[in-house]
């Protein structure tokens, strides 16, 4: 690891201490994607500070996928009624022709596909979703210190995969198929 | 309670998908109209098959020094009516069938606005965000050199989709202007204004959904002044077509929304106004957007059936249904989005007199505007933002007129129409140059 890449954990720890359980994953779960996220952009910018970083499209987008992909793991790990987790985007018509906009939509959207909806799952999201919206809140960047909400999750069914029903039905989609960000093959 | 974090798969969950309801309806229109043309069953058969299929490997050496190979495909539809034309998409979901049914209906989108274009789609199956930037743009690079002798100006012409933007057109447009030593910046669209993108590009796709909205309107006798209008959507569609109607041809728009909920506001919403709340909001949310007295919060499920003359859902696909058709009282719908209503969904709402601008033809400005942008690198000649608008314009209202007429002569739906149209037409080419040798 650069020492540029040691600095990310510097400026976590910077982050208020943790709380509780919830908190101590959300913590984990940001320092995971700002590493990977630096990981991921152009070795010349891994010096940046992350307040500047943020405002980088490229290293804003990994960053997004990398929480995706943590929530994912830190559901699936901690309810056993978690079958996959997808994320998505709630653009309009990708299929424009136009070329992608730059939408800095923080949020995270996933659908997360149960045996069965339970409380358990959705009290830990709603905890989740506070202690990683206040991590983020906490790195004092202008973009997210007004935010209220990072993560935006639905719980869907086989059976609703199977009648399309709402949201479940994205899963049907040609034109814009959520990525499934857990299980990972391989 | 200790809280983790795993990356192991669930033990043997199998995730049941259900493909693609919009892609059974464009077969299933497709195969009504070659009845309803009476189209022979060996031109029935052309139209069914794509013309090229390419899957290739796409080897990339990682940032560790690891290779890891990807698959990539790139099919042609059909080249009948002129060069193919049709996106690139990096995703895990990306296979040959999906490729296969997207490049049939890029060349039935462009028949029906009768762009000098075939149909064709590509892809690599890859979620891009695991790659680093460097690896992606190898990535591409790669898949760029293993389908080029499939592209080129006068063959087959790439654009953006899901996960591929300007960026990835300006590497694929530079890899092959190396491999062939011409620089080609006719062989992709959706590139940067600065390596000869269009004017006009961002806003195409909302501005010709509030064109086709003016022309339906138009030719139900209705002033488009004061018309009252739903959007579902409101991202860079839905925020340019409510911005159209309201400046451009004094609509009224009522109700718009997000996934963050509807904002509704009988007497008209200040449009300006919410797409300056979107563009400050840290999400590009409308959420908490009409705090104040005169606008109602109301659900998502709520702006599909209210009272308006106008629904245009602009988000995403399957939101009108067997669920909500029956409630929607929209007078006209418009599909800013791809796939919005279900085929079972469609018989109600035609049942029950609605008209609805398909999807084919409503969000066609944005295919439309990249064969401006082909016309224009081909010429070396560039437009103002003003000449492309008024082009478009041309183009949306010769198409939604053409489609009109087919519906009204025949007696059948716009949907029904637009396909037997963009079938016909495609059908004609394949007739009148006949098969080689």
């Amino acid at each position: 690891m650069t020492d540029t890449m040691t600095k990310t954990t510097l400026e976590m720890k910077n982050i208020e201490l943790s709380k509780s359980p919830v908190d101590d994953l959300a913590q984990i779960i940001l320092r995971d994607a700002i590493e990977m996220a630096r990981k991921k952009i152009n070795p010349i910018y891994w010096g940046r500070e992350i307040t500047s970083l943020i405002r980088d499209r490229i290293f804003f987008d990994y960053l997004r996928h990398g929480i995706a992909r943590g929530v994912a793991e830190g559901l699936a790990a901690n309810d056993k009624a978690v079958i996959g987790v997808f994320s998505y985007e709630t653009s309009d018509n990708p299929y424009n022709e136009s070329g992608d906009e730059y939408s800095p939509d923080l949020t995270v959207h996933l659908l997360v596909l149960v045996k069965k909806p339970t409380e358990g799952l959705k009290a830990l999201i709603a905890s989740l979703d506070r202690a990683i919206t206040a991590q983020m809140v906490a790195l004092s960047s202008p973009k997210y210190a007004q935010i209220e909400s990072t993560l935006d999750i639905s719980l869907i069914t086989q059976d609703e995969v199977k009648r399309r029903s709402g949201l479940a039905a994205l899963l049907s989609s040609v034109h814009a198929p959520p990525m499934k960000v857990w299980p990972i093959a391989g | 309670m200790i809280l983790t974090k795993t990356k192991k798969a669930a033990p043997s969950q199998e995730i049941i998908t259900v493909k693609g309801s919009m892609l059974e309806t464009a077969m299933a229109q497709m195969d009504i109209a070659c009845d309803q043309l009476g189209i022979n069953d060996g031109t029935r058969a052309i139209l069914r098959q794509a013309e090229r299929e390419l899957t290739v490997s796409v080897p990339v050496r990682l940032d560790d020094g690891s290779i890891e190979v990807f698959k990539g495909y790139r099919v042609q539809h059909s080249s009948a009516r002129g060069p193919c034309k049709g996106g690139i998409r990096f995703h895990l979901a990306t296979d040959i069938d999906e490729v296969r049914a997207l490049a049939l209906l890029m060349t039935l989108k462009c028949a029906v606005v009768n762009l000098p274009l075939g149909g064709a789609k590509g892809g690599v199956k890859v979620d891009p965000r695991d790659l680093s930037d460097g690896e992606l743009e190898r990535m591409t690079r790669r898949y760029a050199a293993m389908i080029l002798p499939l592209l080129g100006g006068k063959r087959d012409i790439p654009a953006p989709d899901m996960n591929t933007g300007e960026q990835t057109m300006a590497w694929l447009m530079d890899t092959i202007s190396m491999l062939t030593g011409d620089i080609v910046p006719e062989v992709t669209t959706g590139k940067p204004i600065s390596l000869g993108g269009s004017q006009g590009r961002a806003e195409a796709t909302g501005r010709g959904v509030a064109i086709a909205t003016g022309e339906i309107l138009n030719r139900l006798g209705r002033d488009t002044k004061d018309a009252t209008v739903a959007i579902q959507g409101f991202g860079n569609v839905g925020q340019h077509a409510a911005r159209i109607l309201s400046n451009e041809f004094g609509c009224n728009i009522v109700a718009i929304s997000d996934v963050s909920g509807a904002s509704y506001n009988a007497e008209g919403l200040n449009v300006r106004e919410a797409i300056e709340y979107v563009s400050r909001h840290p999400d590009n949310l409308l959420e908490g957007y009409g705090d104040h007295a005169e606008v109602e919060k109301i659900t998502n499920d709520d702006l599909l059936t209210i009272e308006v003359d106008v629904l245009i859902p602009a988000a995403i696909e399957d939101q009108i249904t067997l669920q909500n058709a029956e409630r929607i009282q929209a007078q006209v719908i418009v599909e800013g989005a791809n796939g919005p209503t279900t085929f079972e969904a469609d018989k109600i709402l035609t049942a029950n007199g609605i008209h609805i601008v398909p999807d084919i033809l409503a969000n066609s400005g944005g295919v439309i505007v990249s064969y401006f942008e082909w016309v224009q690198d081909l010429q070396s000649f560039f437009w103002e933002a003003d000449e492309v608008n008024q082009q478009l314009n041309r183009k949306m209202a010769n198409a939604f007129n053409e489609v009109w007429e087919v519906s009204k002569i025949g007696e059948i739906s716009l949907r029904e129409a637009a396909y037997r149209l963009g079938v016909e037409r495609v059908a004609h080419a394949v007739t009148i140059r006949g098969i080689f040798p």
